[in-house]
């Protein structure tokens, strides 16, 4: 401490006084420099909650993600279940359920942010979908919380498309649907297939009461060769014969694959049978093939049913696919 | 202490008094300033270790979530999680229980921290869903870190980070 005083005979006790108010300024000057280091402690506590926050915006991103991959899995359309609205998600959801302006729990015995057991945090979480155009959704998941009278959010933004090219609302997958029939009933075509993983729904049918052959087929052509996660199908097939030549009856079907111009048989969807006397028909169930298949140019799905006898005024036939769906990579 | 002071002849120098009031005041003035200063450098300390715990909190999960993200054939053994990467090494992150750091091993062997000595990971764990084929789910995966710095004065000030990563590989 340097002192550079001055004083006069005349003034006694200047010293002190001038002191004082020197190292009252010397301390004024201190206090606020090691303010600003009790202020950068209480600071971190901000810079902190915003690490936590940043991270759980991420999780409300990834779930929606997860859950968007999901529809795609189950055959389902890729944006079944996000409508536009503010959601909520825990990391444990399987579905978004509508904003309830809840705060998260942190289970300290479990050691994870949910909604279901701990202590409260200051986090609250919405999920914010906005779905205006059928190949977008855009996502937007904001943390908010307050403390110590201010308050903070983080926002995270993602647009997820669909690229993998079925679209909303359960149609779209290009198909080429063929039907044909051989009699003089008119098969029924209940139009292109659906990419929905809704077997109930009666896809498209040929059948010919007082024909003998009944044939549908559905065919989808890729842009380019593209890698195919899984395949599901269900088809049906048979026919029926009276009179009193041949009375046999016979159904064929199957899934094929091109590759680099080769068409394969997809393993295991073969389905082919006939009686020598009456009635035949099967349906193959609801079977999803899924090992991967690369380089794949198209699908085809065939289902063919007939009756033989000559009596035509008591033979049928019906072929059905109900669903060919894949899943691409 | 040094004082430049001009005297004049007339004052022979200080008394008793002047000298133990300046001096006592400037004791007090020095233990209350020493005081400070130490109580800062301590707070320095600490919130230089707050930094670090969270950095090497949200480093590690950025560099356990981006690795998960591309990777496939998820699974847990106790609290570690073990899968393939996207260039087909097999994967495990574990938390080291003694050293309280976070390992990441390849296959299976050669176990490496990838959190700093200067912070203790208390918790890390990992939960796993739609991770088995056919459930119709893709892989999610959620982390959680509890971490705290490593100084023995500050030990129980610890965060808890949480976040989720879903595989970009779908399975069935």
């Amino acid at each position: 401490m340097i002192q550079d005083l001055r004083f006069k005979i005349q003034e006694r006790g200047q010293l002190l006084i001038e002191s004082v108010v020197a190292i009252s300024i010397l301390i004024v000057g201190l206090m606020g420099i090691f303010g600003l280091l009790s202020r950068s402690l209480s600071l971190n506590n901000v810079v902190s909650s915003q690490y936590i926050a940043s991270n759980l915006a991420a999780e409300g991103i990834e779930i929606t993600k997860n859950l968007i991959d999901a529809n795609i899995i189950q055959f389902r359309p890729w944006n079944q279940g996000f409508s536009a609205g503010s959601f909520e998600a825990a990391y444990d959801s399987l579905n978004l359920e509508t904003d309830g302006n809840r705060f998260l729990l942190f289970d300290s015995i479990n050691n994870v942010y949910n909604y279901q057991s701990g202590q409260p945090t200051f986090f609250k979480r919405v999920i914010e979908i906005d779905n205006n155009n059928p190949d977008e959704i855009k996502v937007t998941s904001k943390v908010n919380w307050q403390i110590k009278g201010g308050s903070y959010s983080v926002n995270a933004e993602d647009h997820f498309f669909n690229w993998r090219g079925s679209s909303g609302g359960g149609s779209g997958v290009s198909q080429t649907y063929v039907n044909t029939y051989n009699g003089a009933d008119q098969g029924v075509s209940n139009g292109p297939l659906t990419f929905d993983g809704d077997f109930s729904t009666f896809m498209g049918n040929s059948g010919g009461a007082q024909g003998n052959t009944s044939i549908v087929s559905s065919q989808h052509t890729f842009a380019t060769p593209t890698t195919i996660n899984s395949i599901q199908y269900r088809m049906n097939a048979g026919g029926h014969c009276g009179g009193n030549y041949d009375k046999s009856a016979d159904y064929n079907m199957y899934v094929q694959y091109r590759v680099a111009g080769v068409w394969y048989y997809l393993p295991g969807s073969q389905f082919s049978g006939g009686t020598g006397d009456g009635s035949v028909s099967y349906d193959t169930g609801n079977i999803t093939y899924s090992t991967p298949i690369a380089n794949v140019t198209d699908i085809l799905a065939y289902a063919y049913g007939q009756g033989h006898g000559e009596d035509r005024a008591s033979n049928g036939s019906f072929a059905n696919i109900f669903e060919i769906n894949y899943v691409a990579r | 202490m040094t004082q430049d002071t001009k005297l004049k002849i007339q004052e022979k120098g200080f008394t008793m008094v002047e000298l133990l009031v300046a001096m006592s005041l400037f004791m007090v003035f020095v233990v209350i300033a020493s005081g400070s200063f130490v109580r800062a450098l301590r707070t320095q300390r600490a919130v230089v270790s707050l930094i670090a715990a969270n950095d090497n909190g949200s480093l590690s999960i950025e560099q356990m979530t981006r690795e998960i993200r591309t990777g496939f054939g998820f699974s847990l053994t106790g609290n570690d999680l073990n899968f393939t990467n996207a260039n087909g090494t097999q994967i495990t992150y574990r938390l080291n229980n003694s050293t309280n750091i976070i390992e990441k091993g390849e296959e299976g062997d050669n176990f490496k921290p990838i959190t700093a000595t200067n912070v203790r990971i208390n918790k890390l764990n990992f939960y796993l869903q739609g991770q088995l084929d056919g459930d119709g789910y893709p892989p999610r995966i959620t982390i959680v870190i509890n971490i705290s710095p490593n100084i023995p004065t500050i030990k129980n000030i610890s965060t808890n980070f949480q976040t989720t990563v879903s595989a970009r590989n779908l399975d069935t």
